[in-house]
């Protein structure tokens, strides 16, 4: 694989530590799976009930209508509008767990509500447990918000994890210039012998499964996880609930004070525009999941998500795309070795993981992404 | 555009300006300056020299405002590049007709087809032929065809030697190349590989015909090094992927010597550049073909 490099940040970009909640939305929008668009007409849903595979009601009220909606891959879905009776009545109400480190792997496993996180847990002979507490995309701090924030029952979610697997360690990786992370989760390790914290340069695309792995240079039997997903992993053992709502990151220089804000999972993101956005956002580009991996989407029909980690609002520049001057710096650069000039010049479809590294170092300011990804919204 | 974009503070073009600009002057003070004060020039040869560069930069300019060109490696650049390699002996009408034609082809043919040929050393190679059947081929100027002074090795690597109108100062290329190391846009690679390798074949062949001095006469060849420098790793003319600009730098550092020894070394280094480039369009054209019938 390619080294990685670090990204040139504006520095004056601050992502703040403040966080702001909005829990009490009127409407949460469902995204339904293709061929299916049932809508019971005054179907009461209770908070937590599962509509499908791993998707789960945030609030309770009832069904009102359908609607299209987009989702943070640009795709267009139809959606179950779920109007909310602010009542939160849940399904069932399981008492806390007081102790989660002495729990039988079936008991543990049956308590996660996710299928994809009971199928990463569920694998024998693991030998390590990796974390990545990396916020890859610039401006957007979410894990590191949850590292600083959710210390405690990450370790305790940790321990119960490792009492699973004989003879297993966890790593914690850490960019080695979050130290306000470092410090907070070093103070609670020192007891535990098999956590230990795993500082990583500050290199775009660290916090992604395959670079991580050859970086911490880990062999088989691993499992990957990020500090939010153990964090969910906590509530589902311990607080026997499911995580229903996220924490997503809205900063960029186009805004006064950048947020972390806690939201349902299913809001529209113009209704949480609407609550703490005020400006005006004409003459800004708006970026979802990102300024280098994100797209430019409709955020009035943008729906919350968990895979929504933040959106980068930034000022309008003017930059002049000039002809290709064959540098290569794009084929040079690209962590899969895909040859971006070839979907530029020939119209081929190349492979691609959308990191838009190539976009960032291209001298001629070539928008490259688009042309891989066949986006051409921009 | 407003995503995330590596900061150029000062872009390799402008670099390059800077650096020509540097090459330049100490051109027009040897070719131009030290002969006027030794009496061998009118002081009119003072302005006539300059106005090589002067007018290349000019003209480039000129077509690139018609013709709306906005690539970094523009007409300016191209016939700043080609006015600093032409023989002094070029008459100034020669050159400014050559230099119309070159700029002619390259906006109409070779950017609009998007041909990877390195026009500019082609014009150059076409020039001397030229020159060489008009009798009127001639790197050295007056004070160096007198023989008043006999170089050194020490004068040669400082600018006193024959060579390209404005490029005979092997350390100021040499300076230019520890400046660009440092610009990630710049394929270093190029000059540092196909240097080392005609360093080599200078070593076997010196040890071939028994005359090491050979390796000291024309391992500081300011013609060579200038256009390994900045005319061979030049985006427009050069291969982008690794593999290719390790055979593409091979293949021009082993043909320096021979196209050398064939002509001579102010011309050999130019066969090579355009035997170098011409290989590798094929390899494109070739990979573009294989790829268009996958398609």
């Amino acid at each position: 694989m390619t080294k990685l490099i670090k990204l040139d940040k504006d520095n004056n970009i601050k992502v703040t530590k403040k966080l702001e909640e909005y829990l009490n939305p009127d409407y949460v929008y469902i995204p339904l799976p293709p061929k299916k668009e049932d809508l019971k007409k005054e179907k009461i849903i209770k908070k937590g009930s599962l509509f499908y595979h791993d998707t789960f009601s945030p609030i309770s009220g009832k069904l009102i209508k359908l609607e299209d909606c987009l989702l943070p891959d640009g795709e267009n879905v139809k959606c179950l509008v779920l109007e909310n009776d602010f009542q939160e009545k849940t399904e069932i109400n399981l008492a806390v767990r007081k102790r989660i480190n002495n729990l039988e792997k079936e008991v543990l496993i049956d308590s996660i509500y996710k299928n994809y996180l009971k199928e990463k847990l569920a694998k024998p002979n693991i030998k390590t447990l990796v974390i990545s507490g990396i916020d890859d995309e610039p401006y957007i701090e979410n894990e590191t918000f949850i590292g600083q924030n959710k210390t405690k029952q990450i370790v305790e979610t940790l321990d119960a994890l490792l009492n699973l697997y004989p003879n297993s360690k966890a790593y914690i990786a850490l960019k080695n210039t979050n130290s306000e992370v470092i410090l907070a989760l070093s103070n609670l390790l020192g007891t535990y012998k098999n956590m230990e914290i795993k500082l990583v340069d500050d290199l775009f695309l660290i916090g992604k499964e395959p670079f991580l792995i050859k970086y911490l240079h880990i062999k088989n039997d691993y499992i990957f996880l990020t500090l939010s997903e153990v964090y969910e992993l906590y509530m589902n053992i311990k607080k026997r609930k499911h995580v229903l709502e996220k924490y997503i990151t809205i900063s960029g220089n186009g805004v006064k004070e950048p947020l972390i804000i806690k939201t349902k999972l299913g809001m529209k993101v113009i209704d949480i525009f609407k609550r703490y956005f005020l400006e005006d956002l004409t003459n800004c580009s708006l970026y979802v999941n990102g300024i280098m991996q994100g797209r430019q989407l409709d955020i009035n029909k943008l729906i919350v998500t968990k895979d929504l980690d933040g959106i980068i609002i930034m000022k309008k520049q003017k930059r002049n795309i000039k002809k290709c001057i064959k540098c290569g710096k794009c084929i040079n650069i690209c962590p899969i070795h895909s040859n971006p000039l070839m979907a530029y010049k020939l119209g081929m479809k190349v492979k691609c993981i959308n990191c838009g590294l190539c976009t960032y170092i291209c001298p001629s300011f070539i928008p490259l992404q688009k042309y891989l990804s066949g986006d051409k919204h921009e | 555009m407003n995503r995330l974009h590596k900061k150029i503070s000062f872009s390799l073009v402008g670099k390059l300006y800077c650096l020509l600009f540097l090459i330049t002057i100490y051109g027009w003070y040897k070719n131009a300056y030290i002969p006027y004060i030794n009496h061998f020039y009118p002081f009119s040869h003072l302005i006539l020299i300059a106005l090589y560069p002067v007018s290349a930069f000019l003209i480039g300019a000129l077509f690139d405002y018609i013709f709306k060109n906005k690539c970094p490696y523009n007409n300016k650049f191209y016939g700043l590049l080609f006015s600093l390699i032409i023989p002094i002996s070029t008459n100034i009408c020669v050159f400014l007709i050559s230099l119309t034609i070159m700029l002619f082809i390259n906006t109409f043919v070779i950017t609009k087809k998007d041909w990877d040929l390195n026009f500019i050393v082609l014009s150059k190679i076409l020039l001397v032929i030229y020159l060489y059947f008009i009798k009127n081929y001639n790197y050295a100027n007056l004070l160096e065809e007198s023989n008043l002074f006999v170089y050194s090795y020490l004068d040669s690597i400082f600018g006193a030697n024959t060579s390209g109108l404005f490029i005979s100062n092997t350390f100021i290329s040499i300076l230019s190349l520890i400046v660009l190391f440092f610009d990630i846009y710049y394929k270093k690679e190029i000059p540092l590989y196909s240097y080392g390798i005609y360093l080599l074949s200078l070593v076997f062949y010196s040890f071939y015909i028994g005359n090491m001095g050979f390796i000291l006469n024309n391992m500081f060849s300011s013609t060579i090094i200038f256009v390994l420098i900045f005319i061979a790793p030049l985006s427009s003319f050069s291969p982008y992927s690794k593999k290719r600009i390790v055979f593409y730098s091979f293949l021009l550092g082993i043909s320096i010597l021979p196209f050398s020894l064939l002509t001579n070394f102010f011309e050999g280094i130019y066969f090579s550049l355009i035997l170098a480039n011409l290989v590798i369009i094929f390899l494109n054209l070739v990979q573009i073909s294989l790829i268009k019938r996958k398609i």
